[in-house]
């Protein structure tokens, strides 16, 4: 074994921690909003920033905690909306075709008017 | 004579080094205090995997990895995320071992990377199998990942200064 | 050999790693127009003081001292203009002579006798009408180099013009130091330039009825100024009434419109700001009209427009469709 601690070791952790950066050096896309649509008409727009459920109509219970947001009951026959687990990054989609809903994360506005 | 024995003399190594390295898992779980990062443990156990990297040639050093995930899974009752870790270790182990052929790295290089790289499997696996978004936690996985990965290797360095018999040689080899 | 391979790669590494870093956005801000300016620019030298110095330029369309509005003080006196500011008034005066006079720039006593910031109660009749007597485009003589106010006590306010001028002004400066995208944000009034990783800029339109920060959509742009009107941004509510800050320069009271907002899209952003006003003052109908007219005047740059109708609906040009999302269930946007 090698005793002798080199200066090529700290090289390398240094190196790996920095490769461990990489998502940090692209503007963060985390999401901010997830908005909910049955059939394509928007049924409402939930911050994620909020931890919150929302049901509905249909009975299909959505619940947005820690920034993420996923389907935790759902009528629909095969279950895949649930199995499609928890999405918080902007452009994530749950579909959940059976019932026509989908839940779609988009980002915070880089700018407001009005 | 530890790296080239007959299969009896194998498993009569292996088997105490397995069990010692379950019980670290195991001490590790029941710890108070946990790391609060998903995906990330101090891997005690890793202390045996990395000795059995060092003493042993690298196939059985990634058997001896796979089956330590598997059955840690098993007893520890996390039987679901043992896919995460059996891809961890196997890119641990495969980078542990291309690194130590290179001789500008001691140990400390070889398990700090070896611990960043068992994170990044396992987000591998996760973003395969949940979402893509857990790449997100890479930084943080990372940079604790490494700092386990130095702290684990001070009592393998500690156990390197013992001439164990048999032991030495072949680690020095390597 | 190995030992120059690692550190190649890792001066490599590290180089990419700077490299990364100075992408990155400088958030900056600025007090001017009595409203906090930000911005956030990507790439540039030094652009903090860049954009310091050129936001607070369209303070001084009309006066070097900053002034947002100019007031005759005896019978005569008259406004120098420049070229860009012969340029805004120019269009001002056609906005006056389609909206048959309702949007007019010389409403600036009437907007100082209403005060609508401060007002707790609408001025007397008797006050609006004395007032009323010195509103009027058509009163002023206009040379090629002066703006001649034949009344003491007329005047002009293009403080909110200044805005979109200061920020068009600002867009050109910060290009000009190298900067390669960005986003302003004069109070309300945004400019966008460029672009970050290819992407276009998104910029959330505020929901009149809703609380602060929801909105009603969102447009993905770049390289245009976007600017919205409404009679909700300044307002006071007496005995039951709601009086805001946009007036009819005709009545001389606030104008009733049946548009919650309208929201227009212009590489021009002080043509962005007069036309949203103008076309909010016209209401739904009348102002597809004088839309529809001003695509083909010459003095007006191509633009696009958004108008949010009191009913719910939300009417988008041609333009905008590909870059509009409605973002809120109380809203239905019509497609023709």
């Amino acid at each position: 074994m090698n005793r002798n601690v080199r200066i090529w070791d700290l090289v390398l952790i240094i190196a790996l921690v920095a490769l461990c950066t990489v998502p940090l050096w692209f503007p963060s896309s985390e999401g901010a909003y997830a908005t909910v649509s049955v059939d394509g008409a928007i049924v409402t727009r939930l911050p994620l920033s909020e931890d919150t459920s929302f049901r509905l109509e249909d009975g299909t219970l959505l619940v947005v905690r820690d920034g993420t947001i996923w389907v935790e009951e759902s009528q629909c026959p095969d279950g895949l909306c649930h199995e499609m687990g928890r999405i918080s990054r902007e452009g994530q989609t749950i579909l959940c075709l059976p019932n026509r809903i989908s839940i779609v994360i988009s980002g915070e506005v880089d700018a407001y008017v009005g | 004579m530890w790296g080239n024995s007959s299969r009896i003399s194998r498993i009569t190594q292996f088997a105490p080094l397995l069990a010692v390295a379950l019980i670290l898992s195991w001490v590790e779980s029941v710890l108070p205090f946990q790391i609060p990062v998903p995906g990330v443990k101090l891997g005690f156990a890793n202390i045996v995997s990395l000795f059995v990297l060092y003493a042993y040639p690298f196939p059985q050093a990634l058997g001896f990895g796979v089956l330590r995930a598997l059955l840690s899974g098993l007893f520890l009752g996390r039987l679901s995320g043992v896919i995460f870790s059996l891809c961890g270790t196997v890119l641990s182990l495969c980078g542990m071992a291309l690194l130590k052929k290179c001789s500008c790295f001691s140990s400390l290089g070889v398990s700090a990377a070896g611990a960043v790289l068992h994170g990044i499997g396992q987000l591998c696996a996760a973003s395969f199998l949940l979402t893509p978004a857990v790449w997100s936690v890479l930084p943080l996985t990372g940079i604790s990942s490494a700092l386990c990965g130095v702290v684990v290797w001070i009592p393998l360095r500690i156990l390197g200064r013992y001439n164990l018999p048999g032991i030495g040689q072949n680690m020095n080899k390597d | 050999m190995k030992r120059r391979l690692v550190l190649a790669l890792s001066l490599v590494f590290c180089l990419l790693y700077l490299c990364s870093c100075a992408t990155f956005a400088q958030s900056l801000q600025v007090w001017a127009y009595d409203t906090l300016c930000t911005a956030k620019v990507w790439g540039g030298t030094n652009p903090s003081s860049v954009f310091s110095e050129a936001a607070a330029e369209g303070q001084n369309l009309i006066s070097p001292k900053g002034d947002k509005q100019f007031y005759a003080q005896k019978a005569g006196d008259s406004l120098p203009l420049t070229e860009d500011l012969a340029r805004i008034l120019r269009q001002a005066e056609v906005l006056c002579e389609k909206t048959e006079g309702v949007f007019d720039l010389t409403v600036a006593p009437l907007s100082d006798l209403w005060d609508v910031n401060s007002a707790t109660e609408p001025p007397s009749s008797e006050a609006v009408g004395e007032v009323l007597s010195r509103v009027g485009w058509d009163k002023l003589i206009r040379t090629d180099s002066a703006l001649i106010f034949p009344e003491r006590g007329m005047g002009i306010d293009i403080g909110s013009v200044g805005k979109g001028y200061g920020a068009d002004k600002t867009v050109l400066a910060l290009k000009a130091a190298g900067a390669e995208a960005g986003v302003l944000s004069f109070g309300g009034n945004v400019a966008l330039f460029g672009s970050v990783n290819g992407e276009p800029f998104r910029v959330g339109i505020r929901d009149p009825k809703g609380s602060a920060g929801e909105t009603f959509g969102e447009l993905r742009l770049t390289d245009t100024s976007v600017v919205t009107s409404g009679g909700y941004e300044r307002f006071f509510d007496y005995e039951g009434t709601r009086y805001h800050h946009l007036l009819d320069a005709k009545t001389g009271y606030p104008r009733q419109s049946d548009l919650l907002s309208v929201t227009v899209a212009c590489a021009d952003g002080a043509q962005a700001d007069l036309a949203s006003t103008a076309l909010w003052l016209m209401g739904e109908e009348k102002g597809l009209a004088l839309y529809e007219a001003l695509c083909e005047n010459p003095l007006f740059r191509p633009f696009d427009v958004i108008f949010l109708c009191e009913d719910g609906r939300v009417l988008v040009s041609d333009g905008l469709k590909d870059a509009f999302t409605l973002t809120s269930q109380n809203y239905r946007w019509e497609k023709p």
